[in-house]
């Protein structure tokens, strides 16, 4: 009954605010968002329904019918009325539920004060250990929330000081920038005053005696040259960085690099010939010519090896020449003492010529010693070609020594073959003059 | 015959011995006579021996309707889980009938009050709190539901020690609020030395009157204890509560004598159900579109209501 009475009302309020349906929307907007979600469907009526039905009486007599006799005791009942001591926005959530608590937390003092006074126990023991309304699992789980929770908030706290911090470095860097600026300008200005009062004072600028010439006076010091790009030839089209790029710089900065080296190579900008030509630059630069010592070495060494070779090819032709005129000699002794004397008288004879002459070797003329003669001369020839060596100069003196030796060898190999035909020839004679 | 006599026997035998606590009875448990001048005369006679033998053996009826959606359920869940005193029973349907075969199932469980979750359109969830034979009963609508599984809610505390029951002062106020402080306190009170019950007292509700609705919260008492059970010195002011769940707010819709049933008592005249709320939402986004409509037609009245001046250079680059 209540509710259909309600009903019209309503209504007619739906037909009063269709007229101007604009306002009440954004009333009702205002209404919604204002209210959390939890009161989303509190919503009331604005003015009290007319016929709702109140029934005091009835209220009172049915209070009567059910309560608890008056003078139950308070341990049966557990109630406590805590009074409100302002009213309390039901909106403002903060606000409400701390009206909740704190008529919560007084009740549980006066009840503490009520249970100490009659000597009853009120908190649990805390060895006393019953089923709980939550479960362990439960209670796990909000553990975890709200570590995670302490988690979540210290990981904020730190990215927060890290962005403060970084700020506050950027500042300190800008000031700084600002202060060598200051102190540049503050400088500048201090020399140009300087100078004015010098000039003021009777030195004059531009004499011969101004021992310096500031150039800074003006400023245009601190400003770039005249020049667009100082110390690059004009046709480079890379600014003086093709040859940077090109040789090194890979490591860091490669895209960068990478283009500019591009740009070198492929042109961008600037003249697009005469990149041949010789410059100043270009002729200073020795870059390409090679002052290392480690190419040289391999190749000296090689030479040396290469001499080394040539020296032991001769040695051993030498050798065998040498072995075959001994042999030669030898065997033309042997030969010679038993078969033909006349021979050996010659030979003898020209075997002594050497002997009175052994310091001109050169100029011997013989011939046994020709063939040895030949063989060092063609040594000496060797010996002119890789001339080049300062070792094989010595080489050359210690082969002069050991031929000397072996002549000298010789020498007396012939004395005592001379002196043994010799007492042949007396023990002969003897023997012929005696027969 | 026999049954007769024994029970003449019994009240022959008992006047002596009951004689204080029986005119107690028709004031709690409203049989029509209500002779209050002899009871207020028999209990100033002797209170301390009424108190004695007033025994609270109030026992709750938690069940709800069909097609009630998890979070309620999870509410009367969390409600029987917090009075020990209570009996669970089996999904009702939420017809016209209802109230009949609560009050039968009631009567069949033996308890002396109901808490009926009715939940309708799988969104709005009414509460009944209802005396058992005879009335009152009070049907709420039920907002802002917090159930205890939620994490924020983090206290905890034993199950079945009797809870404190704190009221705002604002339930003195109206002669309806005192009505439902007196349910309240009988339904939610857990009853002393009930075997489920634990003799400590760990938490507190709270029910408290703010902008007409009443507003339930449940705290842990939580107080630093030292290493023997023994409170600390100065441990009431160190006293802190935990909530531990579940939250609601109740809106009073209307109370009535009967249980599930009967004249009504009470309205309230604010109230405005859940339904009619939808449908004005849904009137209003209609209305925007009929103000459209509305504002086109008004402003073609206008264009035809004053027209435009011929303008005399319209065709003057047109040769």
């Amino acid at each position: 009954m209540g509710r259909s009475s309600k009903q019209p009302t309503l209504l007619a309020e739906d037909t009063v605010e269709d007229d101007d349906v604009m306002d009440d929307l954004s009333e009702e907007e205002s209404e919604f968002e204002s209210d959390s979600v939890e009161e989303e469907e509190d919503v009331k009526l604005a003015e009290p329904a007319k016929n709702a039905i109140y029934n005091r009486d009835g209220l009172l007599e049915k209070l009567q019918d059910i309560s608890w006799p008056e003078n139950v005791d308070w341990m049966h009942k557990l109630s406590l009325d805590i009074d409100q001591e302002k009213e309390v926005d039901v909106n403002d959530d903060l606000a409400r539920e701390l009206a909740f608590y704190t008529q919560a937390l007084e009740g549980t003092r006066v009840a503490f004060e009520k249970f100490q006074s009659m000597g009853l126990p009120f908190l649990r023991p805390p060895d006393y250990y019953a089923e709980m309304v939550k479960s362990d699992a439960h209670m796990q789980k909000v553990k975890g929330k709200l570590l995670a929770q302490k988690r979540q908030i210290e990981e904020a706290e730190e990215r927060r000081k890290a962005r403060e911090a970084k700020k506050i470095a950027k500042e300190v860097q800008a000031e700084k920038l600002k202060e060598r600026a200051k102190q540049k300008k503050h400088e500048i200005e201090a020399v140009k005053k300087w100078r004015k009062q010098r000039q003021q004072s009777g030195f004059p600028a531009g004499g011969k005696d101004s021992e310096l010439d500031l150039g800074f006076e003006d400023g245009k010091s601190f400003e770039r040259s005249g020049k667009k790009r100082p110390g690059v030839s004009p046709w480079d089209r890379s600014g003086g960085k093709a040859k940077q790029a090109g040789g090194k710089g890979k490591s860091f900065n490669k895209g960068k690099k990478n283009r500019e080296f591009r740009n070198s190579k492929f042109g961008f900008g600037g003249k697009k010939g005469l990149k041949k030509q010789n410059t100043a630059d270009t002729t200073n630069d020795v870059r390409g010519f090679n002052g290392n010592v480690a190419g040289n070495k391999k190749r000296k060494s090689q030479a040396v090896s290469n001499n080394l070779y040539v020296f032991c090819i001769f040695n051993l032709i030498i050798v065998v020449v040498l072995m075959g005129s001994k042999n030669g000699s030898e065997m033309d002794q042997d030969y010679e003492i038993p078969v033909s004397t006349p021979s050996a008288f010659h030979k003898q004879e020209t075997e002594v010529k050497p002997l009175q002459n052994t310091s001109e070797q050169e100029m011997n003329v013989g011939r046994v010693t020709s063939v040895h003669e030949i063989a060092t001369e063609e040594n000496k020839k060797g010996d002119e070609n890789d001339c080049s060596g300062d070792n094989i100069v010595a080489t050359d003196e210690e082969e002069e020594e050991e031929e000397e030796d072996d002549d000298e060898l010789r020498r007396r190999v012939e004395e005592f073959i001379a002196k043994v035909n010799r007492d042949w020839r007396a023990e002969k004679l003897g023997i012929s003059v005696s027969a | 015959m026999g049954k007769k006599r024994k029970q003449s026997e019994t009240q022959a035998a008992e006047p002596a011995k009951k004689d204080e606590p029986a005119p107690e009875r028709p004031k709690r448990t409203l049989l029509g006579w209500k002779n209050k001048e002899e009871v207020e005369k028999q209990t100033e006679s002797n209170p301390d021996s009424s108190s004695q033998v007033f025994r609270n053996k109030e026992k709750v009826m938690v069940t709800c309707s069909r097609r009630i959606n998890y979070r309620y359920r999870h509410l009367m869940l969390n409600m029987v889980s917090l009075l020990p005193h209570c009996k669970k029973d089996n999904k009702v349907e939420s017809g016209s009938s209802k109230g009949a075969t609560l009050n039968e199932l009631i009567e069949l469980r033996g308890c002396s009050s109901c808490l009926f979750f009715e939940c309708r359109k799988h969104q709005d969830l009414y509460l009944w709190m209802s005396k058992c034979p005879s009335g009152p009963s009070v049907k709420f609508l039920v907002n802002a539901v917090h159930t205890m599984e939620e994490l924020k809610l983090t206290g905890n505390h034993l199950k079945g020690s009797r809870p404190l029951l704190t009221f705002s002062s604002n339930f003195e106020k109206d002669a309806h609020w005192k009505l439902l402080k007196e349910m309240i306190i009988q339904i939610f009170g857990i009853p002393k030395e009930h075997r489920k019950s634990k003799p400590y007292h760990d938490h507190v509700f709270v029910f408290s009157i703010v902008d007409d609705h009443i507003w339930f919260r449940n705290y842990q008492i939580s107080v630093p204890h030292n290493e023997s059970d023994k409170m600390v010195r100065g441990g009431l002011d160190k006293m802190t509560l935990v909530e531990v769940g579940p939250r609601f707010c109740l809106n009073p819709i209307k109370i009535f004598a009967g249980s599930f049933g009967g004249p009504t008592l009470y309205e309230n005249p604010f109230y405005v159900s859940p339904n009619q709320i939808r449908a004005l939402e849904k009137k209003q986004k209609a209305g925007k579109y009929a103000k459209k409509v509305k504002a086109k037609t008004r402003r073609k009245m206008h264009e035809l209501s004053n027209p435009l001046e011929p303008d005399e250079f319209a065709d003057m680059w047109r040769e």
